[in-house]
């Protein structure tokens, strides 16, 4: 379990820092104070030699170009000057992100070098001719509205993660300043060195990460927990089951394809008919139940929820990343979800809480960290905690 | 969304703090603002063990926003143990916290962060309360029925009367106010109403550390 972070030259943060970080953590702040951020500094440490968690954290913001002339997937490719402060790249440019368990201290060194030597992006595509950059453009050491999109340059991102285990990947930089799709694709890791890390954004997970999700668990113990989660919001829900060919049920909604059985009622309902709180609740359930052992990241957790059962939503989150062992990281600006944490939290509990709030400040270095203790007197005492 | 303003908090030991403060620093010409925007919002608690709590200022200096957070207590028997109290609260958040609060009262500023106030009534340096603070503040017109307040009391005590020694000036500032017109106000009335004044000198090294502590100022005249 993660008890202290620092970001450095990442985002919003030239230097950041937060502890006191316990198994649920809520970070509250200000619009564009950099809680996202955080959540993607951690998807990226934890994915450990994953390198698509960069990919999402920049094209989850639209941090992308897609090829006008081509349209091919293949060549699409996110910039990565926004990864660092200030939005800027150059040679020796570097951000790093660490973080401290109860046993290791766990870093990840991302900095921009020169490619020395042809690599396996060059080999791949031999025909084109390694272009030098513009030595009489000092502003930029990229081509931002060139044609020549995805053509590499002279520039790699390397990215070295080390904890338990070391791993480190190169990613090449196309001379716009990008690194393509099929680059993250291609760069290789053993699945045993990353946790499982799940990342839910403010947008709802889409019927196929929900299909897919939950049939990792259906008839497995956790099955009943996902459906003791829904039955916080609709207590008549007794079953849910996945449907894949019929084809009325699937195109009743972009949330088709599973369906429900409530209490007293011989009719299966599309569970996409049900409001976005019983498909919020089914997200973060499914994605708790799969980062087994792991984290969950969620951005804007009370999206879609009534405020009367976000104390309900965080008993579930708590209950559930206790038996699977998994760390929760959540945002939100909601006073009511702020609040409603204290109904999990002891009064008592100031060292090792289980239960975290950081408030990041705009410009400021270090986040303003509460425990149990304080999140039940802020509760008691109407202190203004966002 | 509306402007982001920073906030004043002050913690007391309870309502009557809460109903007195006002009045006594409005009367002492510091505008209070309206009623449900008061410049200082102040968070009156069931007695001082339970605002002296662990936790309780620590989470409040943690406020959103928050410029400036006091605590006015009373000293009751023993001024060096309230402060000894208010020292272990904010010792790790404070590096300069003095081994005595200065008798002008407290006031510590760090670079980043809000400011932290204390006040222990009746000055930081004698025992009392609250009470003996406003027993200060009576006019000086009718001294004799000062001292007849003091003595009455002692007599009452004498006779049996129930309260305790802790409690003297208290019994002793609600005798006088009984002696009043109308009798018996209330201790903010009282203020409100000019029998206790808020703009007396006895009161200023309080209402100094008070605008300090909080950044006010006395209204100018305007216009």
């Amino acid at each position: 379990m993660l008890r202290t972070l620092s970001i450095e030259n990442f985002r919003t943060f030239r230097q950041f820092s937060m502890g006191g970080l316990g198994r649920i953590n809520l970070c509250v702040g200000t619009n564009n104070c950099g809680k996202t951020s955080i959540l993607e500094a951690i998807d990226i440490l934890a994915a450990n030699g994953r390198t698509e968690a960069l990919w999402h954290a920049l094209a989850r913001r639209g941090e992308q170009w897609i090829d006008s002339a081509t349209r091919v997937i293949g060549h699409a490719e996110v910039d990565i000057c926004h990864l660092f402060h200030g939005h800027e790249i150059a040679e020796n440019a570097a951000f790093k992100i660490r973080a401290t368990d109860d046993t290791h201290q766990h870093k990840l060194n991302a900095h921009i070098i020169e490619r020395a030597v042809p690599d396996l992006f060059l080999e791949e595509e031999p025909q084109l001719e390694k272009p030098r950059r513009d030595s009489s453009k000092q502003s930029s050491l990229f081509d931002a509205n060139g044609s020549e999109t995805g053509l590499p340059g002279d520039l790699a991102l390397d990215l070295i993660w080390n904890g338990s285990s070391s791993v480190s990947q190169r990613l090449p930089i196309t001379l716009r300043g990008g690194i393509a799709k099929n680059t993250f694709r291609n760069a290789w890791v053993r699945d045993d060195v990353a946790k499982p890390t799940n990342f839910i954004t403010t947008e709802a997970l889409t019927r196929d990460v929900i299909i897919g999700l939950f049939e990792e668990i259906v008839l497995t113990p956790e099955e009943s927990s996902v459906i003791e989660a829904l039955s916080t919001i609709e207590p008549t829900i007794e079953r849910i089951a996945p449907i894949s060919s019929n084809s009325r049920l699937l195109a009743s909604s972009g949330r088709g394809g599973l369906v429900v059985k409530l209490k007293n009622s011989s009719q299966r309902i599309p569970i996409g008919s049900m409001g976005d709180g019983i498909w919020r609740m089914l997200g973060i359930a499914l994605s708790l139940v799969s980062a087994r052992g792991g984290i969950l990241l969620v951005d804007e957790i009370d999206t879609g929820l009534h405020y009367s059962v976000m104390a309900e939503m965080w008993r579930m989150v708590r209950d559930t990343a206790e038996r699977l062992d998994v760390q929760v990281f959540a945002t939100t600006h909601s006073r009511d979800c702020v609040e409603s944490l204290a109904a999990i939290s002891r009064s008592d509990v100031t060292n090792n809480s289980e239960v975290s709030i950081q408030r990041i400040e705009r410009g400021s270095s270090q986040a303003i960290s509460f425990t149990e203790r304080d999140i039940v007197i802020a509760a008691k005492r109407a202190i203004e905690i966002r | 969304m509306s402007v982001t303003t920073t906030t004043r908090v002050l913690l007391v030991e309870g309502e009557e703090d809460k109903r007195v403060l006002p009045w006594l620093i409005e009367k002492a010409g510091v505008p209070w603002g309206p009623k449900d925007a008061p410049v200082v919002k102040i968070v009156p608690y069931d007695g001082v063990e339970n605002l002296l709590c662990a936790g309780e200022i620590e989470t409040h200096l943690k406020t959103s926003r928050l410029s400036a957070l006091g605590v006015i207590v009373d000293a009751d028997e023993d001024v060096a143990a309230r402060w000894h109290s208010i020292s272990a609260r904010i010792s790790t958040h404070f590096t300069n916290v003095p081994k005595q609060i200065p008798t002008s009262g407290l006031i510590l500023r760090r670079q980043t962060g809000p400011t932290f106030g204390a006040w222990i009534m009746p000055d930081n340096y004698n025992r009392g309360m609250l009470e003996t603070f406003l027993l200060f503040l009576r006019p000086n017109e009718n001294l004799a029925l000062h001292a007849l307040s003091a003595s009455v009391i002692d007599q009452a005590k004498q006779a049996g009367a129930a309260f305790s020694q802790q409690h003297r000036d208290k019994a002793q500032i609600h005798s006088w106010l009984a002696w009043q017109d109308p009798p018996g106000a209330q201790m903010h009335n009282a203020i409100m109403q000019g029998m206790l004044n808020g703009a007396s000198p006895n009161a200023a090294a309080f209402v100094n550390w008070f605008c300090s502590l909080y950044g006010l100022s006395k209204a100018e005249k305007q216009g």
